[in-house]
């Protein structure tokens, strides 16, 4: 009966291991938490400033007929929900796997309907002007936010490369969202239509293409792989 | 460096399982399953079965703070982070024991264990700068080393099954070593052994996502909060998965402390 059990497997952690670890960190470089910081602020105000300066470059914020309470109010709500959702991505506080994945995904979801409503509701209360002109259907605001939010979802993705590994496509498609909705709301100030049409066109759906981007490339760039 | 035998931790299941403390009635048979009516109403459903690991949530929370290899692995990496390049040798021998025990359990392959904690341990050392200050280490580790084990099973999932094929028919490999004998005399020796295998042939055969969530929280001690982290689940269903894991374990050993 006792030739019948199995010690088992034996996990016997090899000696020369460790050496061999220890020496394979010499020969790689790899930043501490002060050089990250530096780079990560130069990067990220670095593709900001890249966005204002397009941003600048179009025109920068116009009226548009809408009165000022309208673009404040209009704005600040685009600003809060990209704050929110970038703060869901980003802020980890002392734990190194962030927010969980419902969080990401339900951040990342209600971002852009939270938008719609907002300067839908806003539009209502403050006197929008509720028709379409036909020459913007939202095409050249779709295009817009996209470009804005470009360099920024850029700089994020580099800040957080290869780091995720719990839940890399849910945080690119948060990163996504909160890239597309800070773009948003630069376009928010330069753009005064509110049909709802127009919207979804321009407004919406660069945020949603945004963060399927973000999905594609989180699994991509954030993801922690073997090399 | 350790050197370590997963049969203390499974035999640290069993015993937590079972509710058998250590002295002198370690080697009583246990009583049946069915003799104890009151905790088999306890775990008798999943919902019961999350509150049984609502305590496991607090407990581990409580001796993962008491922990002093996981103090000692946040210390070194917190020296780390800030640049000290020397703490790399202590951060090692804090974490590479726990990490590697995982991963030889996940692989049943040495020499891919040794690759994995290689691996993982230079993420560890690449992605230092972002380590957040005032973080656990091991929570992080356990994902990224996980992470890294999915890979490797995608990259090479049918020769990993192969093995597991062989080993299972006997087959065996370098790895396998044989137990070093204990005071305790060679009747409970076999005990162990039989229980060792018993365990680790019933995670082999249970939900990879039961097994795992298991493993974290009653082997690796990680708390059902870090467990969810690392899996990327919610805390419900990882006290879920390793509720079920343990009701399996539970009526499997049952068999072998009777005997059968």
């Amino acid at each position: 009966m006792e030739t019948e059990v199995d010690p088992g497997p034996v996990a016997t952690l090899p000696p020369e291991l460790r050496q061999k670890v220890i020496d394979a960190t010499r020969t790689e470089v790899s930043l501490s938490r002060s050089q990250v910081v530096r780079q990560t602020v130069w990067v990220v105000a670095a593709a900001v400033a890249a966005s204002l300066v397009a941003f600048l470059a179009v025109g920068g914020a116009r009226p548009g007929g809408r009165s000022l309470v309208l673009i404040l109010a209009s704005a600040a709500g685009a600003f809060s929900i990209a704050g929110l959702t970038l703060g869901v991505a980003l802020l980890r506080g002392p734990r190194m796997l962030g927010s969980a994945r419902g969080w990401l995904v339900l951040a990342g979801v209600t971002a852009p309907l939270a938008f719609l409503a907002w300067k839908m509701g806003v539009g209502a209360q403050l006197g929008a002007d509720p028709t379409l002109p036909p020459d913007r259907p939202g095409f050249r605001c779709l295009g817009l936010t996209l470009a804005f939010a470009l360099a920024p979802l850029a700089a994020l993705l580099f800040a957080r490369r290869g780091t995720d590994p719990a839940h890399p496509r849910s945080l690119g498609l948060t990163l996504g969202i909160g890239a597309g909705m800070a773009a948003v709301a630069l376009v928010d100030l330069w753009c005064p239509v509110g049909h709802p049409s127009h919207l979804l066109l321009g407004h919406v759906l660069p945020v949603v293409v945004l963060g399927l981007a973000g999905v594609w490339l989180g699994h991509r760039l954030l993801a922690v792989r073997s090399r | 460096v350790a050197s370590l035998t997963p049969t203390a931790p499974f035999i640290t299941v069993g015993v937590s399982l079972f509710g058998r403390a250590g002295g002198d009635d370690e080697r009583a048979p246990l009583p049946p399953t069915t003799a104890r009516p009151a905790a088999n109403r306890a775990l008798a459903s999943d919902a019961a079965g999350a509150a049984v690991f609502e305590d496991e949530e607090e407990a581990g929370e409580a001796a993962a703070a008491a922990d002093p290899i996981r103090a000692a692995a946040n210390a070194a990496m917190s020296r780390y982070a800030r640049g000290e390049d020397e703490a790399f040798a202590p951060l090692y021998d804090a974490m590479a024991p726990r990490l590697h025990r995982y991963l030889v359990r996940q692989t049943r392959d040495q020499a891919r264990a040794d690759d994995l904690l290689q691996q993982t341990m230079l993420h560890v050392h690449r992605a230092r700068g972002r380590f957040a200050p005032g973080a656990e280490v091991f929570p992080w580790a356990f994902a990224i080393a996980r992470r890294l084990l999915i890979d490797s099973i995608r990259r090479g999932k049918h020769e990993v099954l192969a093995r597991r094929d062989r080993e299972r028919d006997g087959g065996g490999d370098g790895g396998r070593q044989e137990i070093a004998g204990n005071a305790r005399g060679a009747d409970e020796l076999l005990d162990s052994k039989r229980l060792a295998h018993a365990v680790e042939r019933e995670l082999a055969r249970m939900p990879e996502q039961h097994r795992v969530a298991f493993e974290l929280i009653k082997q690796e001690g990680l708390s059902v909060k870090e467990a969810a982290a690392v899996l990327g689940t919610t805390s419900t269903a990882v006290k879920l998965r390793a509720h079920r894991a343990y009701n399996a374990l539970r009526a499997a050993l049952g068999n072998v402390f009777h005997g059968n």
